[in-house]
């Protein structure tokens, strides 16, 4: 099981890019979105209030009046009135004891019957010269609250789905852009293997600009680099083939990587000998013996010999001299 | 000479203002028909009118007491009353489509509801029109106290109302259980709103009485009492006038003799002698 962190980390780069647009945009939208619905709903909740403590204030005269004389339609009346309030669910009007004169439900709550107390209902006293009469009892209604920030609610969820669908579009699309200018960076790296070196532009300046003029820079010297050391080798080989010694160039384990044009007069061609060990060619085992200690130790002797020619064996100075560092 | 000639045609030209005054036995809303009937009269009797509308019949004796208005559209019941104490008359009653003086008190509920008579509304929220009125307040408070009950203790608790065509809303609004109303005002209410009709019943009809009175005013002309009179009673006869009659839901107006109202005097005397409270 891959640990989710490393599952994260071995992302490709778009989908970490969309992921983190997505993350944002969440972060974001969602405690706005949050924080305007819920306080639209306290305003409304409010305003609703208001209206209806403002009604019962305006008519309060008239209530009390009703209330003193158990005028009940007259009551009722009220309470209609404040009933048809947009986003109120139902008003009462209660006694001092709290038995019903007038409900907008009167089915539910006939004339006289004792209503309980109720935390979620709003309460706004009738007084007279500080006497409490009676009280009117709202709740407000939720339905209504709900429908009345539901475009709000929507709004703010259309958004933030738009933002989203943006920002992962944003995401996919710069992802796609940088896979896309890494891919002719390497594209340019692979041809300048092959020797096709050329310079990658794209339309933005930033650090994968940079780093493809590095890479340009790096192997623009390195085929310099390259030149001389062709330049180098074909001088020496030249030079090495001008010589009518037979001269090998031989790598750690002894085994010939080079050898000059003159072992053509020793019945030899350059694939012949290449790879193969030098010390097989030498007769004497004694001599050979000489030679592995030397190139174990590094050192460089000189010594007559043998040498195994294709057709006969030769008499031979041969001269080791060791390269002590690459 | 001229000056009086001047004075005279001022005063011919003048029209003549009858402040018309509507209580609970008619369906006030009903402006429409209010409004046709007092242009009808206006055009008939040459005076301009003005319709009153009175919150109660004891506003309305005060309205008649005072002068304040001319006429007064009341209730039997307040009639027997006031007449002796405010001195008003009847100058015509309204007919019901059988061409009689009599109406009914009817009790109402909603049409789900298993009420079969009065007194199944023991211990229900129940609708009075008026304290005054004959039919939405005396007749079941005779009723009942016939059989020894008494409204107060009986009804948890009387609504007034103020108004017949009120205390029908109140029963379709499901305020109160039940009502006493004026079997006009309902014929007329469930003719101008369909609801009523469909989701209120008539479980009970009590009658038939005298008839709801027009009275005038003491003091009033007797010329003009008799021309609003004749106006009345021609109403019938003529096809506007019947069609204005029809709206307020009566087939004409007639007068009837003094002694019409006895038999609601009676039932008063009886609920004061017996306490309804």
């Amino acid at each position: 099981m891959v640990p989710f962190k490393e599952r994260l980390f071995s992302l490709s780069m778009g989908t970490k890019l969309s992921l983190t647009f997505l993350l944002v945009i969440l972060c974001v939208s969602l405690p706005i979105s949050y924080l305007s619905s819920h306080y639209s709903e306290h305003l409304l909740r409010n305003q609703i209030n208001d209206s209806i403590v403002q009604s019962v204030k305006a008519e309060e005269g008239n209530i009390r009046t009703a209330l003193l004389n158990r005028d009940y339609w007259r009551v009722y009346r009220h309470v209609e009135a404040l009933a048809s309030l947009k986003g109120i669910e139902y008003v009462a009007v209660l006694d001092e004891n709290r038995f019903v004169v007038a409900h907008s439900l009167p089915q539910e709550y006939p004339i006289g019957t004792y209503y309980p107390e109720n935390a979620e209902e709003e309460k706004v006293y009738i007084e007279s010269f500080g006497k409490k009469l009676g009280m009117v009892i709202f709740r407000i209604d939720h339905a209504f609250l709900e429908s009345s920030i539901m475009p709000l609610k929507f709004l703010s969820a259309g958004f933030t789905f738009l933002f989203a669908t943006l920002g992962v579009s944003l995401g996919i699309f710069i992802s796609l852009r940088i896979s896309g200018r890494l891919k002719k960076i390497l594209r340019m790296a692979e041809d300048a293997k092959e020797g096709k070196l050329y310079k990658v532009s794209f339309l933005e300046k930033d650090e994968l600009q940079d780093f493809s003029d590095y890479l340009y820079r790096s192997f623009e010297n390195i085929n310099k680099l390259l030149e001389n050391v062709r330049f180098e080798g074909e001088f020496f080989s030249s030079l090495l083939n001008s010589l009518e010694e037979m001269v090998f160039v031989l790598d750690r384990e002894g085994r010939i990587v080079f050898v000059n044009r003159s072992v053509g007069d020793y019945g030899y061609s350059y694939h012949d000998l290449l790879g193969r060990r030098f010390i097989c060619f030498l007769c004497d085992a004694g001599k050979r013996w000489e030679v592995r200690g030397a190139m174990r130790k590094r050192e460089a002797i000189n010594l007559e010999g043998q040498f195994r020619g294709r057709s006969k064996k030769l008499d031979v100075l041969i001269g080791l001299s060791q390269r002590k560092t690459f | 000479m001229k000056l009086l000639f001047l004075l005279l045609l001022v005063a011919i030209l003048h029209a003549r203002e009858i402040r018309i005054g509507f209580t609970a036995v008619i369906t006030r809303e009903d402006t429409e028909s209010i409004q046709a009937l007092v242009e009808y009269l206006s055009k008939k009797t040459g005076f301009s009118f003005k319709p009153v509308f009175a919150k109660s019949y004891d506003e309305m004796d005060y309205f008649l007491a005072m002068g304040l208005v001319d006429l007064g559209y009341i209730c039997g019941g307040p009639y027997v009353e006031g007449r002796e104490r405010y001195g008003y008359r009847v100058l015509v009653v309204p007919l019901n489509f059988e061409g009689k003086p009599y109406y009914y008190s009817l009790v109402v509920a909603r049409v789900e509801k298993p009420y079969r008579r009065l007194t199944d509304f023991a211990g229900k929220p129940y609708a009075f029109s008026d304290p005054k009125s004959n039919s939405g307040s005396l007749v079941p408070t005779y009723e009942l106290l016939k059989r020894g009950i008494r409204v107060g203790d009986f009804f948890k608790p009387i609504v007034y109302t103020y108004s017949h065509y009120e205390s029908l809303i109140a029963v379709h609004k499901g305020f109160v259980e039940g009502a006493s109303v004026d079997s006009l005002v309902y014929e007329h209410a469930i003719r101008l709103d369909k609801n009523l009709q469909k989701e209120l019943k008539v479980i009970e009809r009590y009658g038939p009485y005298p008839t709801k009175p027009l009275v005038y005013r003491k003091g009033l002309d007797p010329s003009v009492v008799n021309r609003l009179r004749r106006a009345f009673i021609s109403m019938k006869e003529e096809e506007e006038g019947k069609r204005i009659l029809e709206a307020l839901g009566i087939s004409g107006f007639s007068t009837v003799e003094e002694d019409f109202y006895e038999p609601i005097r009676s039932m008063i005397n009886y609920v004061k002698r017996n306490g309804a409270f």
